[in-house]
Formats: C-alpha cells, sequence, structure tokens
C-alpha cells in the first residue's frame, strides 16, 4: 500500500510515464495470425517489414498481414518505424518495481548500505590481524 | 541457427539450476557454443555451481538492465575460468558462458524496486546468441509463472519443465503445460527429477507422459551424492558413471538429437 508521500509524488506528476506494450501473457487472447506474428516478432525483437513479409506469405496474405500489423500498432504492441524502408519493433511492457511506499525502500536501502560497510571493514580486520 | 531452451518449474526446490548447469554443461561437451543465463534475478544461484561468487563474477547481468554495460561484457568465460573443482577441469577450452545475475544485496534490492525494460532484456537475449555464435542459448528461470519465465517460454525453441514426483508439482506443471501450448511453444519436455530409486522409473514416465500428452526426457534418481556435494562441482562432470548423470546426459543427447 503506498504512503501518502507517494500518493503526493504522483500528483506533482512523478510517476513513471507508461510506455504501454504487452505482457507475454497477453499473447494468449490474440486472434491466431496475429499472435503468430507476435511470438516471431517478440523473439526477433525488430524486423523490416519486407522480412516480415516475406515469413508470412506462405500462410498470409498481405492484405491479411497489413490488417494484422496496422492493428498490432493500434494495440501497441508493435512499434512501426520509418517512412519508406518501415521496420517493426516489439514493445514489451516494463516490468514494473515494487509497490511498497518508497520510505520503505529507501530504509532498506539504508540498511544494506550500511551492513555492506560493517561487513567490508570486518573483512579489512581479518586481512589486517592475518598479515 | 542457435537454439534456445528454457529451462522451467511451477515450485522451487526441484533441481532446476543444477540440472541447467549440467545440461549445458554436457552440450558443450559434445562440442557446441553454449551459454546460460540467470534470469532468476531475485534469487540467483547457478553461478555458484562454475565456483563463481560476487566478486568472481565481474559484471552481471544487472548491469546491463541498468545501462552500464553491453551484454557481451557480462558473458564470463566458463571454459576459460574453470576453477579448481576436479568435474570443472572437463570444461576447459569448451566453449561455455555463463551471464549470471548479482548477489550484490543492492542491486536485487535496486531491481525489485525500479523493474527494468523487457525490452533491453529480450534484445540482449537475441544479441547474445549473435555476438557469441551461440548454437544453444539456456535460460534458467526464478520457479513459477512471472515476467521473466512468460518471456523465456515466448521466445524459447523448447522448454523443459523439471517436476518432483509430488502432488504439488503435478498441480503445477499442469498449469505451465496449458500455459506454454496457449504460447504456442515448439516443442516441450518433461523431466522428472528426485524420484525415489524404489519406483519404477518406467511406470513414472509412461504416467507422467499419459497424464500430460508431454514427452518425458528423462526421469532422475533422488540424488544424494548430489546434496552432499552441495553446488560445489558440476555433478555430471565429476561423477559421469553415476545414474542420475547418465539420465541428464540422455536428455542432452535428446537436445541434440531431436530437438
Amino acid at each position: 500500500m503506498s504512503g501518502v508521500f507517494d500518493q503526493l509524488h504522483n500528483q506533482i506528476g512523478g510517476q513513471d510515464e507508461d510506455s504501454g506494450g504487452i505482457s507475454p501473457l497477453d499473447l494468449r487472447d490474440l486472434p491466431d495470425n496475429q499472435r503468430r506474428i507476435m511470438r516471431m516478432m517478440i523473439t526477433e525483437v525488430e524486423l523490416p517489414y519486407t522480412e516480415i513479409r516475406e515469413w508470412a506469405e506462405d500462410f498470409m496474405s498481405q492484405d491479411d498481414l497489413d490488417e494484422a500489423l496496422a492493428d498490432l500498432v493500434m494495440q501497441g504492441w508493435l512499434i512501426r518505424m520509418g517512412e519508406t524502408n518501415i521496420v517493426y519493433e516489439a514493445n514489451l511492457r516494463r516490468k514494473a518495481g515494487s509497490e511498497l511506499a518508497k520510505s520503505v525502500w529507501a530504509n532498506l536501502d539504508k540498511k544494506i548500505a550500511e551492513a555492506q560497510k560493517a561487513r567490508d571493514e570486518a573483512m579489512e580486520d581479518i586481512n589486517n590481524q592475518a598479515s | 541457427m542457435s537454439k534456445t531452451i528454457s529451462i522451467h518449474s511451477f515450485r522451487g526446490g526441484t533441481g532446476k539450476s543444477n540440472t541447467t548447469a549440467n545440461l549445458a554443461a554436457q552440450v558443450a561437451m559434445a562440442g557446441k557454443r553454449v551459454a546460460i543465463v540467470d534470469t532468476d534475478i531475485q534469487s540467483p544461484g547457478i553461478h555458484v555451481l562454475f565456483g563463481l561468487d560476487e566478486k568472481k563474477m565481474g559484471k552481471t547481468l544487472n548491469d546491463f538492465l541498468a545501462g552500464r554495460c553491453p551484454i557481451e561484457e557480462v558473458a564470463f568465460n566458463i571454459g576459460e575460468h574453470v576453477g579448481d573443482a576436479q568435474g570443472r577441469q572437463a570444461l576447459i577450452g569448451k566453449d561455455l558462458w555463463l551471464i549470471p545475475s548479482s548477489m550484490n544485496s543492492g542491486e536485487i534490492s535496486k531491481i525489485l524496486r525500479d523493474g527494468y525494460d523487457v525490452n533491453m532484456m529480450n534484445k540482449g537475449l537475441k544479441t547474445l546468441r549473435k555476438a557469441l555464435e551461440l548454437d544453444y542459448l539456456f535460460i534458467d528461470t526464478h520457479p513459477g509463472l512471472n515476467e521473466e519465465t512468460l518471456l523465456s517460454i515466448v521466445i524459447s525453441d523448447v522448454l523443459i519443465i523439471i517436476l518432483r514426483p509430488d502432488q504439488q508439482d503435478f498441480q503445477g506443471t499442469a498449469v505451465t503445460v496449458d500455459i506454454a501450448r496457449s504460447l504456442d511453444v515448439p516443442a516441450m519436455r518433461l523431466l522428472v527429477n528426485k524420484a525415489l530409486t524404489r519406483y519404477d522409473f518406467d511406470q513414472v514416465r509412461a504416467t507422467v507422459e499419459a497424464s500430460y500428452g508431454v514427452k518425458v526426457s528423462g526421469v532422475l534418481p533422488l540424488n544424494e551424492d548430489m546434496v552432499d556435494m552441495g553446488s560445489a562441482d558440476i555433478f555430471s562432470l565429476r561423477y559421469p558413471d553415476h545414474p542420475w548423470s547418465v539420465g541428464i546426459k540422455g536428455v542432452a543427447q535428446d537436445i541434440l538429437e531431436n530437438l
């Protein structure tokens, strides 16, 4: 549950920009053609349109392919780049961080740093005694 | 063309990291170019089997995801740094790399807090396959269904699911198989690990195959000798004639010949 300071932070525009994109599990809900395209695009990451068309030519008409690509771009699952030499890129959703209050993480970071410093100092003492 | 193999289990404690390390080692021993990525960012461990610790491992997957280095710099060449363990000596000169996740508590905390760019992870895996000219990329995953597991399932040519002969694992495996099928994984195998030696392994194999409709690539015995080793070495290289090792070599053979 976020604290009051997190809520204030979000209100003043401090929240991360939502880049959209898909989670791999979203693939299950796609129509067959689109799922097939996205599966390939997630594996390949980025492909020129010409290569996608070549890959699809045995099982999908160009019209169907273009329609599917347009739909996937509109949903934010593919990013289309360029005007003449068009390239498509899979857009995977960023893995979200924790929803714990930021103050909890700040305290944890501080304690971790203190523990690491103590461990390093102890190791140095041991090494000094050994020598 | 390289193949990506994900090693997964629904629950923890199935022997996933040990299995991944041993399988990758056996495939590298067959002369293939192999890399292992430890995507278990929240509880990394496979590096221990290769004699690495926080100091020795150098750059990690966390450094790459934070934008501090290209992924090629994270690839630790096991074949050039096998360490002292007896079994790992067999890997000298072999083409085997490990992309470890950080054991630094601050780094783990940071990534849990901030998350990371999954596009970047995905691009990194593709870059690795090309840069190292890999024949096989093994992905060691965190147990259960999570972002990393789902991504690895989608990009994998082969998904190997490890389970113990245990009701919790049986139910969890059914969930994973269902999801893997819905994500159109090209090939799937089940690997039954930690089976009691008094079981009829042929019967276990037949029952599991019938239950899930997925081929079982191996039934491996509960291995007290491996427990005793305590992840200090690659078991199948140290004890190549042990029944567990014979079983894992059979799984490696299945990968090399059929998948």
